[in-house]
């Protein structure tokens, strides 16, 4: 009886199959799952997630790619279900992967696994998306302009020719429905003309097609405003201006903030198309409908820099009524301070000027206009003298740059503007050799990105204003050692080979 | 019956688990159902091992759907897939070895040697019957209880539940738990037996019930964990479940055992409640 129920079983269980494709895929997952836990803990403590964890995530992410059991082999035999699970257990790995690269500025090693991703093919939409978009990124940290633009342009191609784009319920990642602007912005920077018309005409047929085929919905919104930034990037004031119009004139508008779009059209109107008193009314406007928003004092100082074109005293007042108002946004108050010190300039009251440009620096030290203060005393003084004064100026200058260049500084702002204008200041008082000198040695005080970008500044000062490729050279060669592996390392490389050889 | 002499024979219950640990035929149905449940545990949880993965990827599907084939998924949704597999086991298997380790109990002592012998085998589907029952009471109020509890439910509320769950349980499961004595010493059916045993019960109900709130309450903190099995996976791995698990057998072994042994030595010198 026993023998007899064995053989009834037996033949059972050798039909069945052994299921190879449910034990990897089973295997990836639980490899999959401990990659994930180490880049949890990197992700819950980024900033002060330890380089071990970073370490450990990269190589459980390691394991899963190395293991992918469709390297080599086809498994025609396994069900397809399975196989397309695994595949895309591959493709996410390999993408968390080389985004560990990336973050860790293992910018080679990720661009690779991207590229060899993209390779593989059988990726669906999203995936493709999120590789080429890794891919741009890479790039971009590189300093390759070229492939950036490239790796956008085949994003936007992607996301135009997919029919499950266009078959969706138009819920767009915001990065996706920005590229094609992107794309008019990179060509109209590098001035490639004949490129920018063909991005824009691409760009302004895509975004037409998604109101088309989304009205009313939030994306239709913000394709409207695609278009419009599409023409601010061209300078086609008219169209921009008609196209904020009809934005500004529905109630039910989802493009933006209306007293911001409001300000936008006023400033249109002043500032490009010369059109003064549409642009009065519209500033005036704004006051009274938005009364308290930041758009109100934006219009006040616009108001008050358009009556400093014919009336610089009235202009004054304006300006000096805006830093005394309660409630002025910091940013608003120190530029209308700026404004107000450059009036005083021009009309010769330079002491009353100076004070105002100290007074500014101190109240307001991480604004913009602050910024731009020593700078303002420094090229008086480069123009007026008298020499002590700008030596002095200048001092206070790099003091002051360095305060927010400085590695512990508060300062929330773009560093890259401070660099930007301490090497300026240097320039106005005709120091181009400090300015070189000073950022050359790549000061230990501040952060690695502003000593790596003061160091190629430095190379650019030594070969472009001083003629003197040698110290290019050895700058550009302290930039490869001191930060290997970076977009800094590679941009030293890519200037070092067009430096004329044997300098 | 007063509750102090309610406790005073519960701790001689407890107390009185203690001899018959020598006779390892006493204990042996306990371990061996353990030692089944971990067969069937571990060849749950390695199910993609290349010898077992053509009869268990059918089978794990079967309970647990598509999402037990995954991981994580597996392991978080084991306990529940575990429990289909559980129920009927115990109602049957488990609750047929510890029968035969009761009739062990009961044959050690006097009252029980003057009985005739007698065969398990031919009363068997009267011990499953017994075994439906007495499993079938813990589902039924467990099943009862989650249609009062939902994530919204305060969790004072829920705490109530839980423990008002537990002393229904203990209060139905004390009229059941004499049924396979009285099975040995009667050797009829499963109704008379549940009858005798009922009758029993009543007799000795405070000590009865606090013997199986003891065992419930034991169990409690390691139900409480599985019933969180995402959690747990989350924070600890999701290898822990399956641990768990593997502990909760090990304590159950523990547990039956203590129940099983105290309500025979609380039955026996009060048999003649029984007849």
């Amino acid at each position: 009886m026993r023998a007899r129920a064995w053989w009834v079983l037996l033949p059972l269980l050798a039909g069945c199959s052994t299921h190879d494709d449910v034990r990897v895929r089973y295997q990836l997952e639980r490899m999959l799952w401990h990659a994930q836990f180490y880049q949890r803990r990197v992700n819950i403590a980024f900033m002060s997630g330890s380089t071990r964890d970073m370490q450990q995530a990269i190589e459980a992410y390691g394991r899963v790619v190395a293991a992918d059991p469709f390297a080599g082999e086809s498994h025609a035999d396994w069900d397809p279900a399975v196989a397309a699970d695994i595949r895309g257990l591959m493709v996410s790995s390999r993408v968390a992967l080389a985004n560990l690269y990336f973050a860790t500025e293992r910018y080679a090693d990720a661009g690779t696994l991207y590229a060899q991703t993209l390779q593989l093919g059988s990726l669906n939409f999203k995936d493709v998306l999120d590789v080429r978009m890794g891919a741009a990124r890479v790039s971009y940290m590189e300093g390759d302009s070229r492939n950036v633009i490239d790796q956008c342009a085949r994003i936007f191609r992607e996301v135009e020719s997919s029919p499950e784009f266009w078959k969706g319920k138009g819920n767009i990642d915001d990065v996706f429905l920005n590229i094609p602007v992107a794309l008019v912005r990179l060509h109209h920077d590098e001035g490639d003309v004949a490129a920018a018309d063909s991005a824009s005409t691409a760009a302004m047929s895509f975004y037409r097609r998604v109101s088309s085929t989304w009205p009313g919905t939030r994306t239709d919104w913000q394709a409207r405003m695609a278009i419009t930034q599409v023409h601010m990037i061209r300078e086609e004031w008219e169209d921009a201006l008609a196209d904020l119009e009809k934005i500004l004139s529905d109630p039910k508008q989802q493009a933006g903030d209306a007293a911001g779009l409001e300000l936008v059209v006023g400033e249109i109107q002043a500032f490009r198309l010369r059109d003064t008193d549409a642009g009065i009314a519209q500033f005036t406007g704004i006051r009274e409908r938005h009364p308290g928003a930041f758009a109100a004092y934006a219009a006040a100082y616009d108001l008050a820099s358009l009556r400093a074109e014919t009336d610089p005293a009235g202009a004054v007042e304006e300006f000096r009524n805006l830093e005394k108002l309660a409630g002025t946004p910091d940013a608003v108050a120190s530029r209308a301070m700026l404004a107000h010190a450059r009036i005083r300039e021009h009309t010769g009251d330079w002491d009353e000027a100076y004070s105002l440009l100290r007074r500014l620096e101190q109240l307001y030290p991480f604004t913009a206009a602050a910024m731009e203060a020593p700078l303002v005393a420094t090229r008086h003084y480069a123009a007026s003298g008298p020499a002590d004064m700008l030596e002095m100026s200048l001092t206070h200058a790099r003091e002051y740059y360095n305060s927010l260049l400085d590695r512990g500084s508060a300062f929330p702002g773009n560093r890259s503007m401070a660099q930007a204008a301490l090497v300026e200041s240097f320039l106005a008082s005709g120091k181009a050799d400090e300015a070189a000198r000073t950022l050359g040695d790549g000061s230990s005080s501040w952060d690695d990105v502003s000593s790596a970008s003061g160091m190629l500044k430095a190379a650019e000062l030594y070969s472009g204003v001083l003629h003197d490729d040698a110290h290019a050279r050895a700058t550009l060669e302290k930039v490869i050692a001191r930060f290997p592996g970076t977009r800094f390392a590679y941009v030293a490389r890519e200037r070092l080979a067009s430096l004329s050889p044997g300098s | 019956m007063d509750i102090g002499r309610g406790l005073n024979r519960y701790f001689d219950a407890l107390a009185g688990t203690r001899a018959p640990l020598r006779d390892p035929g006493v204990w042996m149905p306990f371990v061996i159902f353990g030692l089944v449940q971990g067969v069937i545990l571990l060849a749950m949880a390695m199910f993609t091992a290349p010898w077992v993965s053509p009869l268990m990827v059918p089978v794990m599907r079967f309970l647990g759907g598509e999402p037990s084939l995954h991981y994580p998924l597996h392991l978080v949704g084991f306990p529940a897939a575990y429990q289909r597999v559980y129920l009927p086991l115990v109602a049957s298997v488990g609750f047929a070895l510890w029968t035969l380790a009761v009739w062990k109990l009961v044959d050690r002592h006097t009252l029980g040697a003057e009985r005739p012998h007698r065969r398990l085998g031919p009363l068997l589907p009267h011990v499953v019957v017994i075994g439906v029952l007495f499993v079938g009471t813990s589902v039924l109020v467990s099943e009862l209880a989650s249609n009062f509890v939902n994530p919204k439910t305060p969790a004072m509320v829920a705490r109530g539940i839980v423990l008002a769950s537990v002393v229904l349980v203990a209060t139905v499961q004390t009229f059941l738990v004499y049924a396979p004595v009285a099975l040995r010493l009667r050797g009829t059916n499963a109704w008379d037996a549940l009858r005798a045993g009922a009758r029993y019960a009543r007799r000795n109900f405070p000590a009865t019930a606090l013997l199986i709130i003891t065992v419930l309450m034991i169990h409690l903190p390691l139900d409480f964990l599985l019933a969180r099995a995402d959690r747990v996976a989350a924070r600890f791995s999701p290898e822990t479940i399956l641990q768990l698990m593997m502990g909760s057998v090990l304590l159950e072994v523990i547990t039956a055992y203590i129940l099983f042994a105290g309500v025979t030595e609380l039955a026996l010198p009060r048999e003649g409640g029984l007849s």
